[in-house]
């Protein structure tokens, strides 16, 4: 179980680093901001504060001390990831919404306060598993996945009828749908870590925490790479699908 | 935000072959469109000619449209013929941002 929680947090580590660098290079490129907040949302949370976190579990009943730097490393990069994910969501599906950037304001300034929170409050309550704050955090955090999800199931569903009718690319879809999936991922893990002391009493839901989340992780590594660095013969199958589907 | 140029094109010359009034003709090409999904708001010559050929005669026959398959065909035709500027590209659409970011 060891082994495989190491692989899981390795495969969506490395992952968001590839993606993450090239999307960055790739903002620098366009000066646009979708490719510059997911880009940077991949290195601060999944490069950053996905493994910080996990470290912090591995950490804190041996060496809390050192346990601290790490909490604090999980804090910041998770909730920077989660406010470049609410900023790419405006600007990808809702960029005229005159709504939008107040929400993601608002959003954000909820985002800082529970980063402020994670930092000041003593590490062992984290041992003790239900906290008040986790809550906070799960909405807070995992809600900006989940409402780029949202908006791109909604928007993905659209695209199918496009494809019906042959206007639109079976690629580019294709690279949402499995962006849906991959935050979808990401808002699940959420939940899970959440709910998990609450399930304990159903089933051993605490120690499966660390095999539910990697498995997860593992999902959002492949999602992200065959939606950035699709294989050919994935394309094929796409694009051979969609000739089907369309007629 | 107005509709685009093709689709107030297309909803006008509708209005005018056909028998039905500005509203259900306005009303009409905006189903199919659903249908499409595509927006009036952001909807192209191209795509509008797609929805012409192969929606809107079964929505037009629906509506007791008499030769609604070879109306649409000379609509779509004409709009081509038109060379209509598209919408105001200014807000890229999600999938223009997928696309691109694709291009690695």
């Amino acid at each position: 179980m060891q082994l495989f929680g190491l692989f899981c947090v390795t495969a969506y580590c490395l992952a968001s680093v590839v993606v993450g660098v090239r999307l960055v290079r790739l903002a620098r490129r366009t000066r646009e901001i979708p490719e510059l907040m997911i880009g940077s949302a991949f290195l601060s949370g999944g490069a950053v504060g996905y493994p910080a976190s996990v470290a912090v579990v591995r950490m804190l009943p041996g060496s809390p001390a050192a346990a601290q730097p790490m909490a604090w490393a999980a804090a910041v990069g998770l909730g920077a990831a989660a406010a470049c994910m609410l900023v790419a969501w405006w600007k990808i599906y809702h960029p005229a919404r005159r709504w939008a950037p107040w929400a993601v304001s608002l959003w954000s300034a909820l985002l800082a306060a529970v980063c402020v929170i994670q930092m000041i409050r003593p590490l062992s309550e984290m041992a003790i598993g239900v906290s008040p704050w986790e809550a906070l955090r799960v909405v807070a955090q995992g809600g900006a996945y989940a409402a780029i999800a949202w908006s791109g199931f909604r928007y993905h569903a659209v695209l199918r009828r496009r494809l019906r009718l042959g206007l639109a690319d079976p690629v580019v879809a294709n690279r949402i749908w499995l962006w849906n999936i991959a935050a979808s991922a990401v808002t699940l893990q959420y939940g899970y870590i959440w709910a998990a002391p609450y399930l304990d009493s159903l089933f051993h839901a605490v120690s499966a925490t660390p095999a539910f989340v990697g498995t997860l992780g593992v999902l959002m590594a492949v999602c992200i790479m065959h939606a950035f660095y699709p294989p050919q013969g994935y394309l094929r199958w796409i694009k051979r699908r969609a000739g089907v589907e369309a007629g | 935000m107005a509709d685009s140029p093709a689709f107030e094109w297309v909803s006008e010359e509708l209005e005018r072959i056909s028998s039905l009034d500005r509203l259900v003709a306005r009303g009409t090409l905006r189903l199919v469109l659903k249908k499409a999904g595509l927006d009036a708001r952001a909807v192209t010559a191209k795509q509008m000619e797609v929805v012409l050929r192969e929606l809107l005669p079964e929505e037009l026959g629906s509506r007791g449209v008499e030769d609604g398959k070879s109306s649409c065909e000379r609509l779509a035709r004409r709009l081509l013929a038109a060379k209509l500027t598209d919408a105001d590209p200014s807000d890229e659409s999600p999938e223009a941002v997928f696309q691109r970011l694709g291009g690695l």
